[in-house]
């Protein structure tokens, strides 16, 4: 099984730029999880038609910690690909990061990974790695890479630097390296440079560069990936070859 | 409001389970908390703290530091202290802080590692669980880490037994795992090794070398489940009372070639799914090994209740789960049992005078307040109990 983190700014594209690598995946015959580690719950919608699934806090709001099933929070959506939102407190209140643990220790209570048998899991994690829960992804046992969407703009890679900086700093923990940057494009003049330039800091390489591209949008507005809608665009292709490039660049725990 | 402990003291929870666990590896525990865990367990779960000389410590986890997350400190002090002792282990142990901020122990342990060499441990406890729930997770991630292949001495002409389940808390004093220890080297088994009392990392590397495990209490049927697929290791499930007879008939059974493991010996016709007559509330299988020995002298119905969540593997049809003093208040004032065999504590929440108590103390529920009456689990003692249920129930 490969174990893969998606980190980066919030609104950067992690959600877009995860779901449309899912279903290039899944097109390439891997069985997929895709789990998304945001309170919105928003992170697989392009694969699910466009509807919300239930999320894990959700059906555990609804039914108690004891009588969910993986039912409950277990999806399939385009082309097989498994579905899971980890969901959040009622925003304002709770505490979202430790949510996500209670999320991911309900998974393994169900015996989600066993029903499923993904080949490969994607974390989709909100923003930044700001507290214990939302290094969970990263942490023994979860993800293996991480790789962070950035795009040339200054608090994209400033937050780029501070995941990778916090993903090096559990290097001693055995938690999940930093694998690189998808590049997702905001047609910023000198983009590539700008972003070449920050990781001579932060370190690692351009995995692939995601272009701006209005097929993008087209898509999301019927509640699909550009994989599923427009399968014969150049963006299209664009992911299936961020898709050969993350299996060549990670290995199967 | 129903879990409210009114006259009850609290029972025992997971971090003390696995502290007590842990207590004799001659390792360093930490329990990640501010204070009021450790002293809960030092002060009352652990019968052999005062006098001891293990190292157990507090971390004194402190506002600031689930603020801010400094874990670095808590990982030095601990890699400070394993400079003067000079630990064979060490293991970081979770409370509800660390939960509900969702700590990582085990990350935490990996660092240490990394740096001291020690084998580190990080044990997600919460205060949430009961004991042996802790102390049945230590005993597993500790076979997992040390065990080895069996050796050469699997082949030679030796019995040899595991005994998983000699916790403290079960045991209440030094003299039951001994006792018990000697009936089965008395039945023809080299003791192998002994979780907990007396562990040390050398049994724990040749645990795969037993022909038996033999189950006390409920916190060891983890491991010994683990062991049976792992390394084909069959199990009894059972604790030698009175005149250990029932006992023996187990041991006799799994010794014959291609036994499967053992859970209980009643005949279903001999244990009437029936309510009424004798009530055991203590551990699991220490109960059912004394209603074993009620059945063998009478045919009175005797019901387990556990307050530590029942254990399905090891229940008869009418056993009980009691999850609160609530549940245990109801119980015992039902009307429905003539002999209620307990912890001196539970006498407390009876209003009738038709019920035949009997005290069967259990560190779980009072902590050290009747170690002075706790009870010689072989011999007269246990047979005198057994003996006076039986006929009061039969009255």
């Amino acid at each position: 099984m490969r174990k893969i983190a998606i980190y980066g700014k919030g609104g950067i594209g992690k959600s877009t730029t995860t779901s449309n690598l899912a279903a290039a995946l899944s097109e390439m015959g891997y069985r997929v999880l895709q789990i998304g580690c945001d309170p919105k719950a928003d992170s697989t919608k392009n694969l699910t038609g466009g509807k919300r699934i239930q999320s894990v806090l959700d059906a555990i709001r609804e039914k108690g910690e004891t009588n969910i099933t993986t039912d409950d929070v277990l999806f399939q959506g385009y082309n097989g690909v498994w579905c899971v939102e980890a969901g959040g407190p009622t925003p304002g209140i709770g505490c979202a990061g430790r949510g996500i643990i209670t999320a991911f220790e309900m998974l393994e209570t169900l015996g989600a990974y066993d029903l499923c048998k993904p080949d490969i899991v994607l974390y989709d994690v909100l923003g930044d790695v700001v507290c214990g829960g939302f290094a969970m992804p990263i942490r023994g046992g979860f993800a293996k890479n991480v790789f962070i969407v950035t795009s040339g703009e200054m608090m994209a890679l400033y937050a780029a630097s501070n995941i990778a900086s916090a993903v090096n700093n559990f290097g001693k923990r055995g938690y999940a390296e930093y694998s690189g940057v998808i590049l997702n494009s905001r047609n910023i003049p000198d983009e590539v440079e700008h972003v070449k330039e920050a990781l001579k800091e932060i370190g690692g390489d351009i995995v692939s560069i995601v272009p701006r591209d209005s097929a993008v949008q087209v898509s999301e507005n019927q509640g699909m990936t550009v994989i599923e809608a427009l399968p014969e665009s150049e963006m299209a292709d664009c992911y299936r070859k961020l898709a050969k490039r993350i299996i060549e660049l990670t290995e199967e725990d | 409001m129903s879990k409210l402990c009114i006259d009850l003291p609290p029972t025992a929870p997971d971090y003390s389970g696995a502290a007590s666990a842990l207590f004799d590896l001659g390792g360093i525990v930490v329990m990640h908390d501010a204070s009021g865990c450790t002293g809960n367990y030092t002060g009352f779960d652990e019968p052999r703290w005062l006098g001891s000389r293990s190292a157990v410590y507090c971390s004194g986890l402190r506002r600031m530091d689930v603020i801010m997350g400094n874990d670095k400190k808590f990982i030095d002090g601990a890699l400070a202290a394993a400079k003067d002792l000079d630990p064979t282990m060490i293991a970081y142990l979770g409370s509800p802080v660390p939960m509900v901020i969702g700590i990582d122990l085990e990350g935490m342990a990996m660092e240490t590692e990394n740096a001291s060499g020690i084998p580190s441990f990080g044990f997600n406890t919460t205060g949430q669980h009961y004991y042996d729930k802790g102390a049945s997770d230590v005993f597993v991630k500790l076979i997992k880490r040390f065990a080895k292949k069996p050796s050469e001495r699997k082949n030679d002409d030796k019995k040899r037994a595991n005994v998983l389940g000699l916790l403290s808390i079960d045991m209440g004093n030094e003299t039951n795992p001994a006792e018990i220890c000697a009936f089965i080297e008395k039945a023809g088994y080299e003791i192998n090794s002994m979780f907990a009392m007396g562990l040390k990392i050398e049994q724990i590397e040749r645990v795969a070398d037993a022909d038996i495990n033999i189950v006390i209490s409920r916190c060891g049927l983890e491991a010994a489940i683990y062991m049976e697929k792992k390394y084909g290791i069959p199990y009894i499930c059972g604790a030698p009372v009175g005149d250990g007879e029932m006992f023996l008939r187990k041991l006799h059974a799994i010794a014959e070639p291609e036994s499967a493991s053992i859970i209980d010996c009643i005949e279903e016709d001999a244990a009437p799914a029936k309510k009424g007559g004798v009530l055991i509330i203590h551990e699991q299988i220490m109960s059912n090994s004394i209603r074993e020995a009620i059945l063998e002298k009478s045919e009175v119905p005797v019901t387990v209740g556990s307050m530590y969540i029942l254990d399905s593997r090891l229940a008869k049809e009418n056993d009980l789960n009691l999850p609160n003093e609530l549940s245990v208040r109801k119980l015992v004032n039902s009307g429905e049992y003539s002999v209620i065999i307990a912890d001196p504590e539970i006498k407390k929440l009876i209003r009738r005078d038709d019920v035949t108590f009997i005290d069967l103390p259990h560190v779980a529920i009072s902590g050290r307040l009747y170690l002075d009456r706790y009870l010689s689990y072989l011999g007269k003692d246990m047979e005198n109990l057994i003996e006076r249920a039986a006929s009061a129930a039969t009255k």
